[in-house]
């Protein structure tokens, strides 16, 4: 089920809502049984089969999670159970997720013409794979203890709000709050006005762009593929892809508050960093601080001996995280494009790139940005070099055309809208705007609300960027 | 003499056997108390993530089927023949997907101006191409809906029913009256 669809909207969460507050807020139990049950009916909406691997995903971990504390406690080593449970986890979500594209390489690389059948993927598996292994490893540390309670541990997996597209919510973030959380007037009308706002950026702007990216695509090889038309796609894609995301996050954020929970940011502004290294602390901050934490700082991070160990730490890394968002090259060159960046910031050019006006940070920034969301939204290596040999003049049928001036005078207003809204500058705007205008804050609301609903009464299916992950 | 030899041999050898039998019993036994519950609940954990799997993978696998062959099928099992069959230019026209990207393709459409029936199986080089495939019949569907919003409750009714169904490298999608009918061939074949 999709956060922008009109059964989401009107039917399933006013029957949850429903269900929730009705009872008391002493009966967390019953209240965190409703959400459970909620969740897995959410789930199960478009994937009927799979919602039992992720049952499972939540037995197996907090099985092995309490396998895991009685070693410890025992004084006995965790290890085996440690790696087993890893390697389980691993399993699952390599067998569905990275399966074709294993054999796809082994028939690339031996010649051979191995039949097989690269299954659906699991929507969410990444996230819920990864924040039952966050869980894993903070029991392992001894950062939480084990969850005792079935219930509220496939609560945690399962939730709803950031179940299919994040953020992946740290289990020690809401170890508490699964217990213990308030709710109240406040915190229902917060979450209501963020989850519009995010459903405004997903439908309104996110959609609108990805249009556009898609019509331009579509030129390929063709007379209307120019230099500039090329640039005005990608800078949509840029667009699409941040609104698309963060709106999501925003909903999920937002809906999370409605029940009581408080899950952190996942975007800070990424378009206005000044450096890529900037940029990665402000996008996608629950997958980053998660690679962080139990990846990179497992490896050594930066404290290590030699530049070569932490260089090679740094690519292992971003090779992970290229991978996480995909089983394709594209998504492992587009990983390993920022791993080298952020090796070339850290070692050659950080302390110059400080010393440049900052308007000449901003657009290296958005430059390598852009350039490196062409890999992530091509269908292949192939597709991506040949939108950017484009871009940069290659292949091009010229720098523009008649086209170009039709995007320009078509899109050019709401492309320019689009970078507006990418900064922090509306919403702070609107926030000194609710002080002073409460009501009128509250239409403005209301009609992003309704615009959208319109939007999607007469669209197609929509899915978010990131349910392919 | 011999016979009490052999009986005494015989009743030794039994005794021997019965011995060691017990010996394999209570082994066993000792063996089994010693293991952990946890252990048999892992293994218990495992043994059900590897029959899903394997569940699964069964139900999303499909032959290597040239579409020829379903196409024979569906002529012989269904009333496909009410139906148009359509060019690479309509495909590209009425659903916006480009034949020359896939390994082959079938699509058929009503005859009729108003009717909304269509099948159509798409055969992808690789499975991940069929997301694709999928949006554009999504949109199609969408697209469908909303032209017949209003006016046609028939038409809506069973574009609402519409079926999408992937195996292997195929997509399988139609509207009919009966699209569960045309399904089974289709599963039947691959």
């Amino acid at each position: 089920m999709l956060f922008s669809s009109i059964i989401f909207l009107f039917y399933f969460l006013p029957v949850v809502c429903a269900l929730y507050f009705i009872v008391p807020a002493r009966f967390n139990t019953i209240r965190n049984l409703i959400l459970l049950l909620a969740s897995l009916f959410f789930y199960s909406w478009g994937e009927p089969v799979y919602v039992f691997l992720m049952i499972y995903s939540s037995v197996f971990n907090f099985f092995m999670a309490r396998q895991i504390e009685k070693d410890l406690l025992a004084e006995r080593s965790d290890r085996a159970n440690l790696i087993f449970t890893v390697v389980v986890n691993l399993f699952i979500l390599g067998f569905f997720k990275y399966f074709g594209f294993l054999m796809d390489t082994i028939n690339g690389i031996l010649r051979t013409d191995f039949h097989y059948t690269a299954l659906s993927l699991p929507i969410g598996i990444s996230f819920y794979t990864f924040q039952a292994l966050s869980y894993i490893f903070d029991v392992h540390k001894k950062t939480v203890p084990a969850q005792k309670n079935l219930l509220h541990f496939a609560l945690y997996v399962a939730l709803f709000p950031q179940l299919i597209a994040g953020p992946i919510v740290k289990y020690r973030d809401v170890a508490e709050q699964l217990q213990h959380r308030t709710t109240s007037l406040d915190k229902f009308g917060q979450g209501t006005v963020r989850f519009i706002l995010g459903l405004g950026k997903k439908v309104l702007l996110a959609n609108t762009f990805g249009a556009l990216y898609e019509e331009i695509t579509a030129y390929g090889h063709g007379d209307q593929a120019t230099v500039l038309t090329f640039w005005i796609g990608a800078l949509a894609y840029t667009l699409q892809i941040y609104f698309d995301f963060s709106g999501y996050s925003d909903m999920a954020i937002g809906l999370g508050k409605i029940f009581g929970f408080d899950f952190l940011e996942n975007f800070n502004y990424p378009y206005i960093s000044r450096s890529i290294t900037d940029f990665w602390r402000r996008w996608h901050i629950s997958l980053s601080s998660w690679f962080r934490d139990y990846v990179y700082f497992p490896l050594g991070g930066s404290y290590v001996d030699t530049k070569r160990r932490h260089i090679f730490n740094l690519l292992v890394v971003w090779a992970l995280t290229g991978l996480w968002h995909g089983a394709a090259w594209n998504f492992v060159f587009w990983g390993m494009y920022y791993g080298i960046i952020l090796i070339i910031e850290k070692y050659i050019i950080g302390e110059r790139l400080t010393k440049i006006p900052g308007i000449l940070q901003h657009v290296y920034t958005l430059f390598i940005v852009m350039v490196g969301w062409i890999f992530f939204s091509s269908a292949s290596l192939g597709a991506a070099l040949h939108y950017l040999s484009v871009m940069f003049g290659f292949g091009a049928h010229g720098l523009a055309d008649i086209t170009t001036l039709y995007h320009l005078r078509t899109s050019g207003i709401l492309l320019f809208i689009g970078c507006i809204a990418a900064t922090p500058y509306p919403i702070a705007y609107f926030r000194k705007f609710v002080d002073r205008h409460a009501g009128i804050a509250l239409l403005v609301i209301f009609g992003i609300f309704l615009l959208s609903v319109a939007y999607l009464v007469y669209s197609s299916y929509n899915p978010f960027l990131y349910f392919r992950f | 003499m011999e016979i009490k030899e052999i009986q005494s041999t015989l009743t030794t050898q039994l005794k021997k056997a019965l011995k060691l039998c017990v010996f394999i019993i209570v082994s066993v036994i000792t063996f089994i108390k010693n293991i952990q519950r946890s252990f048999v609940i892992k293994v218990l954990l495992v043994t059900v993530l590897v029959l899903f799997m394997g569940a699964v993978y069964s139900l999303q696998d499909a032959d290597d089927v040239p579409l020829s062959e379903i196409d024979k099928a569906l002529k012989k099992e269904t009333r496909i023949e009410k139906m148009e069959e359509c060019s690479e230019r309509q495909l590209m026209q009425l659903i916006g997907i480009d034949a020359s990207a896939y390994d082959s393709f079938i699509y058929y459409k009503s005859k009729k101006a108003l009717g909304v029936d269509e099948l159509l199986i798409v055969k992808a080089n690789n499975r991940a191409d069929l997301d694709g495939v999928q949006d554009a019949v999504d949109k199609r569907i969408s697209n469908q809906i909303a032209t017949f919003q209003g006016y046609g409750p028939e038409q809506v009714a069973m574009l609402k029913d519409a079926i999408i169904t992937k195996r292997g490298n195929y997509l399988f999608y139609c509207v009919a009256s009966n699209p569960e009918q045309y399904e089974e061939v289709f599963k039947y074949a691959v």
